[in-house]
């Protein structure tokens, strides 16, 4: 496309002129300057009239004000200086929103405007732990292009050091790269930085009151965002609607894989996050994802071995033909002995007696069952048999469901699982749960891993915003948990949000310890009642602390409080089921049954959910 | 406006926090942090314990979305540094039961535990109240824990100045009731504190307390293992025929330093005159009334009574005590200091009572591979008929231990692999070596000290004993910041944290703690320690005068010039 036309531009404008300016310009270039001097038109318009000051109370509410200082401070340094700086702004009038790294949401990056950072150098050019989150996420490819960006970078240091004020220099250099536009040239401060930082201020603010000569920002941005969406739409219309399922998984990149227990904790927990990005797969809060697992390299080979098999011999299987290693690692079921593999086994092991009392004996079947696997039935019972033979004996690889642990919203084209490691022993020999194990060991940032969207009709935030929810979750059962506070807080959920959470000890159990401060902090939590097991003498576990808020819980949901419970499906379900069945009875003053009759409305009016498992 | 008062933010929280509670009830019982509210984390320190994190793990566990890893250390106040051995038994139990399985004797001669979470700070607490021990003041800005030289085979004079010292300590304790109300449940099962009941009052304090920290440390010439130049008042016994007669009153000591702010530096303190014993309680009041109303409150760093001195004058300031006093002071007597260092092994007191100093390397009472040093005091502490005296060096010294039992302790500490007699195996670098704790645990540590020294000192030996030194005392501190804990610049070599392996090297302070260091070399890794230190250490092997100490011979030779006042220390 070119502005090339047959036919009189309006105001004056001649076409020659127009090709002189904008020829070679790529398409997307065109498109984004038609955005620029529509902005910079509106910004004339809006200019005479208004004082910065005004155009500042004006700007819109998306959550990005006018102008923000960043601060990134290890000894509170950098946060000083930040205060010196938003001083000197709002001595000249402007509006100013001063934000620390440490609890600065990076997607927020991409919709500010104006952006000062502060930031100082550690030791030997490290980004102070608070500025850390954000350090990573700029300097990785995760960043957002930013070109409606006006910034500029003080950065304190220590010329003592070889690499003095590095991380500054290192934030100035990206925010160029992802196309913000330097205000200033950046300013290295020594340890006696107040003197440098006011003269800064008064420079960068000079330029910052100013409107600039192209446009306001809080004009030109509008249109941006509206050409922003209009090409993402267009992209999307385009792709072809793929459906994702068990036969048709996506393969989802892992960005980012975090242990969450601290150091000599029982637990492993992991927190993942895979990308989504090219698949159009969307979920809401309360979705499962599935997951295809690989069985371990290990435990593939103990089967080959027990087996005394050949890992090239060919299978077959749905009329596919793999090698037996990889129908054994892809496609076979290993880690886990059901009844049914039993029994086929036995049918091609007639000489093995016993196996037939085993499968005979039902009750005692499901005690030799739990905890073997695979390879510990071929090695007790071992048999002649070929390849093709012991995969039509197996079961298919199943793929398993995890509770999505974050919003769209929060973390667009992003997925977020949290997985407990499943090991243990028997046998004598060490087991893995077949999926997060795979997770746990088998996957790293950069690999793939197939997945699908389980959808998951009735564990969902309320219809209406307005409505208080009380979400009781023991360990990983906290996933669903965090997806719904997320998605709360993006779209401002006036209804209040409070967590019941409970895991082994405070110090290394307690699962998103820091996003849940953070939470607490802005007011998108409201309570969080916390039960650690083993932190003292007498075990304390969820139901407790229902118990001691029975008060606060009965009177929530009389105001028709949702309640939502995920986790362990045997015990903590039922007991939680119990607490708040006395908590009904004590608060109504009513009997047993009013308060059975009481849960049992809860369900049908599907404000009683559970996520168990 | 410019005229006004602008008062630093630790000011604001002492004046509302109701003699010391803040909010500290609900900051401890919040189970969604093991970290206290911030305000409170200033006021927790008034109790004796500072909030701190795991500096390791820090970085780590952001990532793990958790907290850093708060924990609380608690300082344990043992004025003179004498304990009972039900007192030792109760410490090292509780290290056991909340802390991280060590017992740390600091510089002050007071104990710390680290490590204790804040749920289990109340039950810490009241497990050494009831053996009579308290936390109140062991830090924050009041009088902290008083020193005295642990030694009553020296002097006979000895148990005088220990009565002296025990009621300094005790007239300037705090006296509001928070302690008790917030960790002991409103008890006061061991009560250092005179209240009447009537309310919160501080006679002394006032609700804001003193504007800064404040250290007072008696000493018996010709011993002067207290460092009391480095303290803020310093009283030195005077004697005739075995009589106490009085102190010498030395005012302005202090060591902390901000690296990049000349105008802060370590100071000694200057001797003002002499006051008989019987009104040295009345003279330490009124030094720390002026210190409270004259001190600056404004900026923290020149908030210690040194820098009042230096500004209003010495002059000035005396003249204000013998107002406040009533009385004035008498000209100083003569006295002679010879030594700051412990004297270690065996020894025999004037009335034939038997004491053992061992040598605690850093100060901390652990069990290792090599030595089970916590374990055999334990096993000691349960017959042991006297007392265990933590001195200013961080060692440990068995007193009046009975006759019966020194064969016994003798083999229960060969069993477990501690040596009664440090002179034996380690150099007089090592014996006399100090370090604060710095890494992992201070939050304001730079580089490491505690951890890392006893590597560095295998380096060093090597040159010390290659130079047939390794009989000489020689003092070493070494601190991970420039605030002055294990006193570093009364080292004849003093090492200061600048960075994660990096130091500036300090030389020349007197053997006596008479005179500080003066810096050296800036920002000098291991090798360059090592480097440095390698020919003036030939050097001093070589060309020593007899008696001569290594801090006065680079002095003389002229590798450093002598700092004679704490203004002149950086020139």
């Amino acid at each position: 496309m070119s502005i090339t036309s047959t036919f009189t531009l309006p105001l004056g404008l001649d076409d020659a002129s127009l090709q002189q300016f904008t020829g070679g310009l790529t398409e997307q270039q065109l498109l984004w300057l038609s955005g620029y001097f529509y902005g910079r038109s509106a910004g004339a318009a809006v200019a005479p009239a208004a004082q910065s000051a005004t155009s500042v109370a004006a700007a819109p509410a998306a959550g990005s004000p006018h102008l923000t200082i960043l601060f990134g401070s290890q000894t509170g340094n950098s946060k000083k200086a930040a205060g010196l700086v938003a001083e000197a702004a709002r001595q000249r009038g402007l509006a100013v929103a001063v934000r620390d790294m440490n609890d600065y949401p990076t997607k927020e990056l991409k919709n500010e405007q104006q952006l000062l950072v502060v930031v100082s150098t550690q030791g030997e050019g490290d980004p102070p732990i608070a500025a850390e989150e954000l350090h990573q996420f700029l300097l990785s490819n995760r960043a957002p292009k930013l070109p409606n960006l006006r910034y500029a970078v003080l950065a304190l240091g220590d010329k003592s050091y070889l690499q003095f004020c590095q991380t500054g220099f290192e934030f100035d250099q990206r925010l160029a790269e992802l196309g913000g536009k330097r205000l200033l040239e950046r300013v290295d401060c020594d340890v006696e930085f107040e003197a440098e930082a006011r003269r800064w201020a008064e420079q960068v603010l000079a330029l910052v009151a100013q409107p600039a000569p192209a446009a306001t920002p809080v004009a030109t941005a509008q249109p941006f965002v509206q050409v922003n969406q209009l090409v993402a739409a267009g992209e999307a219309e385009v792709e072809e609607k793929v459906e994702y399922t068990s036969h048709n998984p996506f393969a989802a990149e892992l960005l980012e894989k975090i242990q969450l227990n601290g150091r000599g904790s029982t637990k492993e927990t992991y927190h993942l996050e895979f990308s989504l990005a090219g698949s159009g797969i969307s979920y809401e809060a309360g979705d499962a994802l599935m997951v295809q697992p690989v069985n371990q390299e290990a435990l593939v080979q103990e089967v080959i071995q027990a087996a005394r098999l050949n890992a090239t011999a060919p299978v077959k299987l749905n009329d596919t033909e793999f090698d037996l290693h990889t129908a054994l690692a892809e496609k076979l079921e290993l880690s886990v002995l059901t009844r049914d593999v039993l029994e086929r086994y036995a049918a091609v092991a007639p000489q093995h007696p016993k196996l037939r009392d085993i499968i005979t004996n039902k009750a005692q079947l499901p005690d030799y069952l739990y905890g073997r696997d695979v390879a510990d039935l071929l090695t007790e019972f071992p048999v002649e048999l070929s390849g093709q033979q012991l995969a039509a004996v197996l079961r298919p690889l199943p793929a398993r469901a995890y509770s999505i642990a974050s919003s769209l919203l929060a973390h667009p084209e992003e997925v977020h699982l949290t997985v407990g490691a499943v090991r243990y022993e028997t046998n004598g020999r060490r087991k893995h749960g077949a999926c997060s194990a795979y997770q746990a060991d088998g996957l790293t940032v950069g690999d793939t891993a197939r997945v699908w969207i389980d959808r998951n009709e009735y564990f969902k935030l309320p219809q209406d915003a307005a409505t208080d929810i009380i979400m009781v979750g023991a360990g990983t059962g906290v996933a669903p948990f965090r997806a719904f506070v997320e998605e709360r807080a993006e779209t401002g959920a006036a209804g209040r949000n409070w967590l019941v959470f409970g895991n082994p000890h405070f110090t290394t159990d307690f699962l998103y310890q820091t996003e849940w401060q953070q939470h607490l902090k802005k007011g998108t939590l409201d309570r969080l009642d916390v039960a650690f097991s083993r932190d003292q003498q007498q075990k304390v576990y969820i139901q407790h602390r229902l118990l001691e808020q029975s008060a606060r819980l009965y009177d929530q949901l009389e105001n028709g409080a949702y309640f939502y419970v995920c986790g362990d499906k045997n015990r903590m379900a039922a007991d939680v089921r119990q607490a708040l069945l006395a908590v009904i009875q004590q608060q109504s003053g009513k009997d047993a049954d009013y308060a059975a009759d009481y849960i049992k409305q809860l369900r049908k009016q599907r404000r009683y959910l559970e996520d168990v498992y | 406006m410019a005229d006004t008062l602008k008062l630093s933010e630790v000011e604001h929280v002492k004046d509302a926090s109701n003699f010391l509670r803040g909010t500290l009830v609900g900051s401890v019982q919040n189970p969604i942090t093991g970290a206290l509210y911030p305000d409170d984390t200033h006021l927790i320190k008034f109790h004796g314990s500072y909030q701190q994190t795991d500096r390791d793990l820090d970085s780590e566990r952001k990532r793990q979305k958790l907290e850093p890893l708060y924990s609380f250390m608690i300082r344990v106040r043992v004025p003179g540094g004498v304990a009972t051995a039900d007192q030792w038994l109760r410490m090292d139990e509780l290290a056991d039961a909340y802390g991280n399985h060590t017992l740390k004797l600091t510089t002050r001669q007071a104990f710390q535990l680290h490590g204790v979470l804040k749920r289990d700070l109340k039950s810490t607490i009241q497990g050494f109240n009831d053996v009579l021990l308290d936390s109140i003041a062991g830090c924050g800005d009041v009088n902290r824990n008083v020193m005295f030289n642990p030694n009553p085979h020296l002097s006979r004079v000895h148990e005088q100045v220990y009565e002296v010292t025990k009621a300094i300590s005790t007239h300037l304790t705090p006296r509001t009731s928070a302690y008790w109300e917030l960790w002991l449940d409103g008890e006061s099962k061991y009560s250092s504190v005179l209240n009447d009941g009537e309310g919160d009052f501080e006679p002394i304090y006032g609700k804001t307390y003193l504007p800064r920290k404040f250290k007072i440390a008696l000493a018996v010439p010709p011993y002067n293992d207290t460092d009391i130049f480095a303290n803020d008042l310093g009283l030195i016994a005077i004697e005739k025929n075995g009589k106490l007669l009085g102190f010498n009153v030395a005012v302005g000591g202090g060591m902390g330093m901000t690296f990049g702010m000349p105008d802060t530096y370590p100071r000694l303190a200057d001797i003002i005159g002499f006051v008989p014993a019987n009104k040295v309680v009345e003279v330490c009041e009124q030094v720390v009334t002026i210190q409270r109303d004259w001190g600056n409150r404004e900026n923290r760093k020149f908030s210690r009574l040194k820098y009042t001195l230096d500004r209003v004058g010495l002059d000035v300031f005396r003249d204000e005590l013998n107002r406040r006093l009533g009385f004035d002071l008498e000209p100083a007597r003569p006295y002679t200091f010879r030594s700051s260092g412990d004297a270690f092994g065996w020894s025999t007191g004037p009335n034939g009572a038997r004491h053992l100093t061992l040598f605690v390397e850093g100060g901390r009472v652990q069990d290792t591979e090599v030595s089970r040093l916590k374990t055999a005091l334990r096993e000691i502490a349960r017959f042991h008929t006297g007392d265990f005296r933590l001195t200013g060096n961080q060692n440990l010294m068995l007193a009046n231990v009975a006759p019966q039992h020194e064969l016994v302790v003798q083999a229960i500490l060969a069993e477990h692999g501690v040596l009664a007699e440090a002179n034996d195996v380690h150099t007089g670098l090592r014996r006399g070596a100090l370090a604060c704790v710095a890494l992992n645990t201070c939050s304001l540590a730079f580089a490491e000290a505690e951890r890392y020294l006893p590597q560095l000192l295998a380096r060093l030996e090597e040159v010390i004993r290659a130079q047939g030194l390794a009989q000489d005392d020689i003092l070493l501190r070494m601190t991970g910041c420039p605030n002055g804990c294990a006193r570093p610049y009364l080292g004849e070599i003093g090492l200061v944290g600048r960075a994660v392996g990096r130091y500036n090297l300090y030389l020349g302070a007197a053997f006596n703690g008479e005179r500080m260091n003066k810096l050296y070399r800036e920002m000098v890794d291991e090798d360059g320690i090592v480097r440095e230190l390698t020919p003036l250490l030939a050097d001093y092997a070589q060309n020593r005068q007899p008696q001569e100490r290594f801090g006065d011979f680079v002095v003389r030779q002229g590798y450093v010039k002598p700092t004679l006042s704490g203004l002149t220390f950086h020139e």
